[in-house]
C-alpha cells in the first residue's frame, strides 16, 4: 500500500514517527529498523548536557503515566556528533526536538543543527518538567510567535511547533506558531499531573508534578487535533496515547496528517512498526482518510 | 544496526506459588529467555489489563535454558504485583528480556565470592551461585539476611560452598553466629581472604554492604533496584549517579548500564 506522506516539504515513508523522548538510538534500534519509519524523534536537546530531574521520575497512573524526566540530554554538539549521524547512516528521516531554557538556548540548537543533515527541528516550548523555558514559552501566544519567527529567520530546515495541552484555548497559540512561520505543529504534549505517595503524603516524582501521557490523554489529544486542523493552514503531526492503528487512524480522521507514537513504545519496544501495520489494515478496512 | 533482538513475547505461566508471606515463585516456560539470560538481569512482565500499563521489571531468579524454564522470584508491594500474584498456572503473559547487564562472572574466576543478599534481593543471587559454581577454583559462600522467617535458601545449597542465613527477627532462621542481626554481623566472621561480593537487596543494605567492603578493600557488585519506566533504556526514568573513571559524575540507565554496577563506581550519599 501507497504510504507515504509530505510534510513541510519533506517525504516521509508512512505517516509514523515517534514522540520525543521514547526512542533512544541505541535501545530502539535493538528491536526495528529506524528507516521503517515516516520519522525518527529523537529526545530533547539543548544547547549543552542537561543533567535533569531527580528520581524517582516515572510514576503509573489509571491507563498512563507520568514522567518528570527534565529532558537529560548530553547536549547538541554530542548529539550531532553521535545520534544524529548513526540514524542518518541507518537510512532514517530525523526530527531534532530542540529544548532550551531561554530564546537564546533555543536560537543556539538550531544554529548548530541548521549545518548539518538534520531532516526537520521540532520547538519543544511545551515540557512541562523544566522550571525554565519550555511550557512556559508554550502557554503564552506572543512568546511562542517571537519564538517561531526567530528560529525560522535563521533556518532552512522545516520547523514544526510541538504545543502544550496545558492552555485555555490551544487554537489561540497554534495561531500565533503558524503566524510565526512554523512549517507544521505537532500535538499534544502531556498534560501536567501529580500522584501522592499514601504512606509519606507527598508527591511520587521528586519534580512534584509530571507530565501525564498515554491512552488517557487520547480523547483530549484528538479533540484537540479536531480543532486545531480546523483553524490552521498548515499539517499536524497528531500524539497522545496511540497505541494501536485504530488509535492511529482516529488521529488522521481528526485532522492530523501524521501521528506520532510515544508511550505505547516504553510497553512495546516495537510498538512504532506495529502501529504502522495495524494502521495500514485500518486503511484497507475503512478507507483513506479525506483530507 | 542489522542484529535485531526479540520484542516482546507471549509466554505461558508454569508455576506461581506463595514461598513465604506476600512472595511469591513465578516460573514462565521461556526457553529463549532462559538461553540468553545471564545473572542479575531482569525481565519485564506485562499486565495488559489496560490499566496498569507499565511493566513490573523482576530479577531472574533462576533460568534453567536445558528445560527452557525462567523463575522469578516477586513481592506484592502494590496493585500490580498483586495482579501477578493471582495469575495462574497456564495463563499467557507477554514479557521482554533477558534486560540489563548482570553480574560480572569473568571477573569472579578464582576468588572467593560472598554473596551478600537481604530479602526479595536473595533469590537472584541463587542465579549467580550457579554459575559461579561453574567457575574453576572459585568458593561461593551465600550470606542471606531475612526480616523474619527464611526463603529460598535451599537454592543454594547445590551451588555453594557454605550457607549462612540471619534474620533480623527471632525467626526460624538457620542461624550460624549469635542470634538475631542483619549480614554486616554474619560477614564480620567470614573469611575475607581473595574476597569479591555480589550483593542485591533494600538500598541502605547495600550501602551498608559496601561500607563494610570499602573499609577491607573488598571489591563490589551490587545490584540497585530503581523505580523503572520502559526497563530497556528509552524512557531515561531510572538513573543512578556513577562516577567515572576521569572522576566526572554522570548519570547512567539502572535498566541498560545495569542494574549490576561497581561499588566503588557508584556515587554514595
Amino acid at each position: 500500500m501507497e504510504m507515504s506522506i509530505e510534510i513541510a516539504g519533506i517525504r516521509w515513508k508512512n505517516s509514523i514517527t515517534t514522540a520525543a523522548g521514547t526512542f533512544s538510538y541505541k535501545d530502539s534500534p535493538k528491536y526495528y529498523d529506524p528507516a521503517l519509519l515516516g520519522a525518527v524523534t529523537t529526545k530533547g536537546v539543548s544547547p549543552e548536557r542537561w543533567a535533569g530531574n531527580e528520581i524517582p521520575r516515572i510514576a503509573e497512573v489509571t491507563s498512563g503515566m507520568l514522567n518528570a524526566v527534565g529532558l537529560e540530554n548530553p547536549g547538541v554538539d554530542v548529539y550531532i556528533e553521535n545520534e544524529l549521524q548513526i540514524l542518518k547512516a541507518a537510512g532514517a528521516t530525523v526530527i531534532a526536538n530542540v529544548a532550551g531554557h531561554c530564546k537564546e538556548d533555543y536560537l543556539t540548537v538550531v544554529r548548530k543543527l541548521d549545518i548539518t543533515n538534520v531532516d526537520m527541528l521540532e520547538l519543544n516550548v511545551s515540557c512541562p518538567n523544566v522550571r525554565e523555558g519550555g511550557m512556559a514559552f508554550g502557554v503564552d501566544p506572543d512568546a511562542v510567535y517571537g519564538l517561531t519567527q526567530e528560529i525560522k529567520a535563521i533556518t532552512a530546515k522545516p520547523v514544526i511547533v510541538k504545543l502544550s495541552p496545558n492552555v485555555t484555548d490551544i487554537c489561540k497559540i497554534a495561531a500565533a506558531a503558524e503566524r510565526g512561520g512554523a512549517d507544521a505543529l505537532s500535538l499534544i504534549n502531556t498534560l501536567v499531573g501529580m500522584r501522592i505517595d499514601l504512606k509519606t503524603g507527598r508527591p511520587i516524582l521528586a519534580n512534584g508534578t509530571g507530565g501525564l501521557s498515554g491512552p488517557a490523554i487520547k480523547p483530549i489529544a484528538i479533540s484537540m487535533v479536531y480543532r486545531v486542523s480546523r483553524s490552521v493552514g498548515i499539517p499536524i503531526i497528531g500524539m497522545g496515547g496511540i497505541m494501536t492503528g485504530e488509535d492511529a487512524y482516529e488521529f488522521l480522521l481528526a485532522g492530523a496528517t501524521a501521528v506520532a507514537v510515544g508511550t505505547a513504545a516504553l510497553i512495546d519496544p516495537q510498538a512504532p512498526v506495529r502501529v504502522l501495520h495495524e494502521l495500514e489494515a485500518c486503511i484497507e478496512k475503512y478507507g483513506k482518510p479525506v483530507e | 544496526m542489522a542484529e535485531w533482538v526479540s520484542g516482546n513475547q507471549s509466554v505461558r505461566i508454569i508455576e506461581n506459588k506463595e514461598i513465604a508471606s506476600g512472595i511469591y515463585s513465578l516460573k514462565l516456560n521461556a526457553p529463549e529467555i532462559a538461553a540468553a539470560s545471564s545473572s542479575g538481569q531482569f525481565i519485564n512482565l506485562y499486565l495488559e489489563n489496560g490499566l496498569n500499563l507499565l511493566p513490573r521489571p523482576i530479577s531472574i531468579a533462576d533460568a534453567d535454558a536445558g528445560k527452557g524454564i525462567v523463575t522469578l522470584v516477586f513481592a506484592v508491594v502494590g496493585s500490580g504485583t498483586e495482579i501477578i500474584a493471582g495469575f495462574k498456572e497456564g495463563k499467557i503473559v507477554r514479557v521482554l528480556g533477558p534486560l540489563g547487564k548482570g553480574y560480572d562472572l569473568e571477573f569472579a574466576a578464582g576468588r572467593s565470592v560472598l554473596l551478600v543478599g537481604g530479602g526479595l534481593g536473595i533469590p537472584p543471587l541463587a542465579y549467580a551461585a550457579r554459575g559461579l559454581n561453574a567457575l574453576p577454583d572459585t568458593k561461593v559462600t551465600a550470606i542471606l539476611g531475612y526480616r523474619d522467617d527464611a526463603f529460598y535458601s535451599n537454592e543454594f545449597k547445590d551451588f555453594t560452598d557454605a550457607v549462612y542465613a540471619i534474620s533480623e527477627t527471632d525467626g526460624a532462621v538457620d542461624i550460624k553466629f549469635g542470634q538475631t542481626g542483619n549480614v554486616i554481623d554474619l560477614l564480620d566472621h567470614i573469611d575475607k581472604n581473595n574476597a569479591m561480593i555480589f550483593s542485591c537487596g533494600p538500598a541502605p543494605m547495600l550501602k551498608a554492604v559496601y561500607d563494610w567492603a570499602d573499609a577491607r578493600g573488598i571489591p563490589t557488585q551490587l545490584s540497585l533496584e530503581a523505580r523503572m519506566g520502559c526497563g530497556y533504556g528509552v524512557c531515561v526514568g531510572c538513573t543512578v549517579r556513577i562516577r567515572e573513571k576521569s572522576g566526572a559524575i554522570i548519570r547512567r540507565k539502572v535498566c541498560a548500564a545495569g542494574p549490576v554496577f561497581k561499588g566503588d563506581e557508584l556515587v554514595w550519599k
